[in-house]
């Protein structure tokens, strides 16, 4: 029978992180332990208690899971002085909670013995699980859903750091709604977003491709602006170690765009020397928060499926 | 499909559930045990004044539209000692763009009205 109990640990900064530890009915051995990492400002629970059959999932397999809060949030101690949630995720993508994610390691390496770590999450958990995978070697196995690998200035400035496929998404919309009476009234009484406007009516004349990248080059330019530049170091860094990572995202999200205009495509050089320890997917129509029960099933199936293979005895 | 704001009225969503079906509210399944178990189904009491407890109706107003609500206050009149509340908060229950680590005047007014009924 599985079993959980209640935890908690200092960070760095003394501040007690409290959380949840996992435990399977029957421990496969030398599994390495799965720490599951937040999104955003939400509980360990994850949006929608995504996080409770990924736990389930885990412990069915053998695995040992750690689910916390990071400081400033949930149950845990500190406070966060920002005032706008962008704020927040713009910390957040910058590395705030690497270093909680960190004691969490070395937490469940000294207290309970493991020496190989899977770290994951949604969204800004993953950003979190790929920038600490770049700092703890003891980190093989990187589980990201919805890896956010953009700085969140692209909800101020909007139309500047748009793909090209959330353009033309945007563009089916605005011709869509054409014959809207309300959505006229937007454009008339100044409530539009013009400048994405003017950039998607802009891919009906100019139809640009990305073009990827085959040097090791840092890749520069405008469509490059708001790419996180501490993402691809640390997820490399990982990758050279032979960790392995799987991404996952929803067909419905912005990421997966960004994913694959701000860094596949740029970095695909360096990327296809460690094309076999990456795996993905991405969940035909689902939302960020894989809201619906089908849409989880497959995230589920895919981890499962993946988990099994990678993590070898 | 998820439950966003007009796409399905509370009604429709209580039959399907009365059907037997489960709802989805943004990522959380509800299905009739936990909706039974946890719904009331009428707020105003019946008999009026039938709970004798002392009862806050705490209205949550956004900026700019504090005056208070006649079903709220109805609803409030409807206890033996009922009292009808009014603070200002933005929509903290939701992601809005302000980062809301707590509801500061609901939690003043409340812990007031909490520490105000000592016989």
């Amino acid at each position: 029978m599985t079993s959980f109990e209640p935890v908690s640990f200092l960070n760095s900064a003394g501040l007690r992180l409290h959380g949840t530890l996992h435990r399977p009915a029957v421990a496969r051995s030398g599994a390495p332990a799965v720490i599951l990492l937040s999104p955003g400002v939400k509980m360990r629970v994850g949006p929608g208690r995504l996080y409770v059959p990924l736990t389930r999932l885990f412990n069915d397999l053998g695995f040992c899971v750690l689910r916390f809060d990071f400081h400033g949030l949930g149950d845990s101690e500190g406070e966060l002085a920002e005032k706008m949630l962008i704020e927040i995720y713009n910390h957040v993508e910058v590395g705030r909670y690497v270093d909680d994610t960190l004691c969490a390691v070395r937490w469940m390496r000294e207290t309970h013995g493991f020496h190989e770590f899977m770290v994951g999450g949604l969204c800004g958990g993953a950003t979190t699980a790929a920038l600490a995978a770049g700092r703890d070697a003891e980190i093989r196995h990187l589980l990201c859903l919805g890896l956010a690998i953009t700085l969140s200035s692209d909800a101020a400035t909007p139309a500047r750091y748009l793909t090209r496929g959330e353009l033309d998404s945007r563009l089916q919309k605005y011709l869509r709604r054409l014959l809207d009476p309300k959505s006229w009234v937007r454009l008339l009484t100044f409530q539009s977003e013009y400048g994405v406007i003017w950039r998607s009516l802009k891919r009906l004349v100019i139809r640009d491709k990305p073009v990827a990248n085959a040097s090791d080059a840092v890749p520069t330019g405008t469509h490059m602006e708001n790419a996180n530049p501490l993402f691809p170091p640390a997820f490399f860094s990982f990758l050279q170690r032979g960790g392995r990572a799987l991404l996952m995202f929803s067909e419905k999200d912005r990421l997966p765009s960004e994913y694959e205009e701000k860094f596949a495509l740029p970095y695909a050089g360096r990327l296809a020397n460690f094309r076999a320890q990456l795996d993905g997917k991405i969940i035909a129509s689902a939302n960020h928060v894989l809201s619906m029960p089908e849409w989880r099933q497959e995230m589920l199936s895919k981890v499962r499926e993946w988990t099994v293979a990678t993590v070898r005895d | 499909m998820p439950y966003t704001a007009g796409s399905w009225r509370r009604e429709s969503l209580r039959e399907r559930i009365a059907r037997g079906e489960s709802v989805n509210l943004d990522g959380y399944e509800l299905a009739a045990p936990l909706f039974n178990s946890c719904a009331i189904r009428e707020l105003l009491p019946n008999p009026p004044h039938a709970f004798p407890g002392r009862t806050l109706v705490m209205q949550i107003s956004a900026p700019g539209t504090e005056r208070t609500r006649a079903d709220l206050a109805e609803l409030a009149s409807g206890y033996a000692r009922g009292t009808l509340g009014n603070c200002t908060e933005d929509a903290f229950w939701k992601e809005i763009r302000p980062f809301y680590g707590r509801a500061e005047n609901l939690q003043r007014e409340t812990l007031a009205w909490l520490e105000s009924g000592h016989d």
